[in-house]
């Protein structure tokens, strides 16, 4: 997150670190319910993303599909791409619709829970 | 005029400037260390690096076919730091420090720093390694050669023999065990690091004259300094550019000369192991003088 304000800093950097850690764990749940809808190579995911608060970067993405496809979430084809090299279009396999499922369903649990708490 | 770096991204060449190349190369040799562990290495490199291709791409047309330092500044920027497995350091806030675990510095080594340099850039390897500001490194030379036989000297010299100069981004990043950026980086963030101790009313007083006593230095600095330059302009030998290097240097080594003598003659006088050594030293130069003046004289022709 960029901090543009520098007298704001400390304080949005104290919102940030609590905020961070949240989006961090939700980040694998949206890049699989980005996917979810349609095949997707690695450029359109982080586009889909840029808008929504999960907006990542290549560095942190990569890493996570490969670790996603190692789990048999997601998988990938290589397909033609007109400008340029080919792409590989990543996709939810059977596992990996189970997966998101859980993890929503979990999700939700956990916001009731904590709606109940107050 | 610039050299140019040719290389190629899974399979795409680009031409970089050097400087581009060096952040670029130290850029992946991080991703390459932080996913050392990951199964999918090689996989998510070539990713990176056929991302990196396609960003590079967009900088460059029929008029522009080398990409610079600041592309490939703004590339990586856009990139982010690469994480171990997907769930590492990203956006963490500002929390790039060493307790971030997906992270494994390789151990800190010493450089001398050209850059904003004194002698040899010793003082400024020291402060980028240790995090403080590079006058208080100097106080500290200095003191340790006032009050202690010239040891800050000998010690300075020793260091300036011994440590590589840091020329590769690389280099710094070993030097600093942060990632990025320039020399002056590195020397700035030690200086902020000593921000704090700087804004207590009583250093800011004592700060206060010592200012302007340095500022008198600096004037006097200047003006030797611009006489220097007239001086090596008027010599039609002169190199072309590099005309402050060769001075500084010519400077260092004196420098270094005079520290070398005052600390032998201050050893020789206060510590008896140098002074016996020395003494023995003369002796066995004498009697291989004797030896050789016998021997002539035992062999006319």
């Amino acid at each position: 997150m960029e901090l543009n304000d520098k007298t704001n800093e400390k304080l949005d950097t104290k919102q940030e670190d609590k905020l961070a850690p949240l989006r961090k764990g939700l980040l694998e749940m949206a890049v699989l319910k980005v996917i979810s809808g349609k095949a997707a190579y690695a450029a359109d995911i982080l586009e889909r993303l840029d808008k929504s608060p999960f907006k990542t970067q290549e560095g942190t993405l990569y890493p996570l599909l490969s670790k996603l496809r190692r789990d048999g979430s997601v998988s990938y084809e290589w397909i033609e791409s007109e400008a340029g090299p080919p792409r590989k279009y990543y996709a939810l396999t059977k596992e990996g619709q189970a997966t998101l499922k859980e993890l929503s369903d979990y999700f939700k649990t956990l916001l009731s829970q904590l709606n109940k708490l107050s | 005029m610039n050299k140019v770096v040719t290389i190629h991204l899974d399979g795409i060449a680009y031409q970089l400037e050097e400087s581009a190349y060096d952040t670029l190369r130290a850029y992946l040799d991080k991703a390459k260390q932080t996913l050392a562990q990951n199964p999918d290495k090689d996989e998510i490199l070539k990713d990176l690096e056929q991302a990196i291709g396609a960003k590079l791409s967009t900088y460059l047309n029929a008029h522009k076919q080398v990409v610079t330092s600041a592309d490939v500044d703004t590339v990586i920027g856009e990139m982010g730091p690469v994480a171990a497995d997907g769930t590492g350091p990203e956006s963490s806030g500002t929390s790039s420090d060493s307790s971030n675990s997906g992270w494994s510095w390789p151990h800190k080594r010493l450089y001398r720093i050209r850059e904003g340099k004194v002698i040899a850039g010793v003082c400024n390897g020291l402060a980028v390694y240790f995090n403080v500001d590079v006058t208080l490194v100097r106080i500290l030379f200095i003191v340790a050669t006032i009050f202690f036989h010239g040891l800050g000297g000998l010690a300075y010299i020793i260091l300036m023999l011994v440590l590589p100069v840091a020329r590769t981004p690389k280099d710094y990043e070993n030097l600093s065990g942060i990632p990025p950026v320039t020399a002056q980086d590195l020397v700035d963030r030690a200086k902020k690091s000593v921000e704090d101790f700087a804004n207590s009313a009583e250093w800011q007083s004592w700060h206060h004259s010592w200012k302007q006593q340095r500022n008198a230095w600096k004037a006097q600095h200047k003006a030797w300094k611009r006489a220097q330059k007239q001086q090596w302009k008027a010599d039609k030998y002169a190199y072309q550019g590099g005309h402050h290097s060769v001075v500084s240097e010519i400077f260092g080594i004196l420098c270094a000369t005079l520290a070398i003598t005052f600390t032998l003659w201050f050893l020789y006088g206060h510590v008896t192991l140098f002074h016996d050594f020395f003494n023995a030293l003369h002796n066995a130069y004498q009697s291989f003088i004797d030896g050789l003046a016998k021997l002539i004289d035992s062999n006319p022709r």
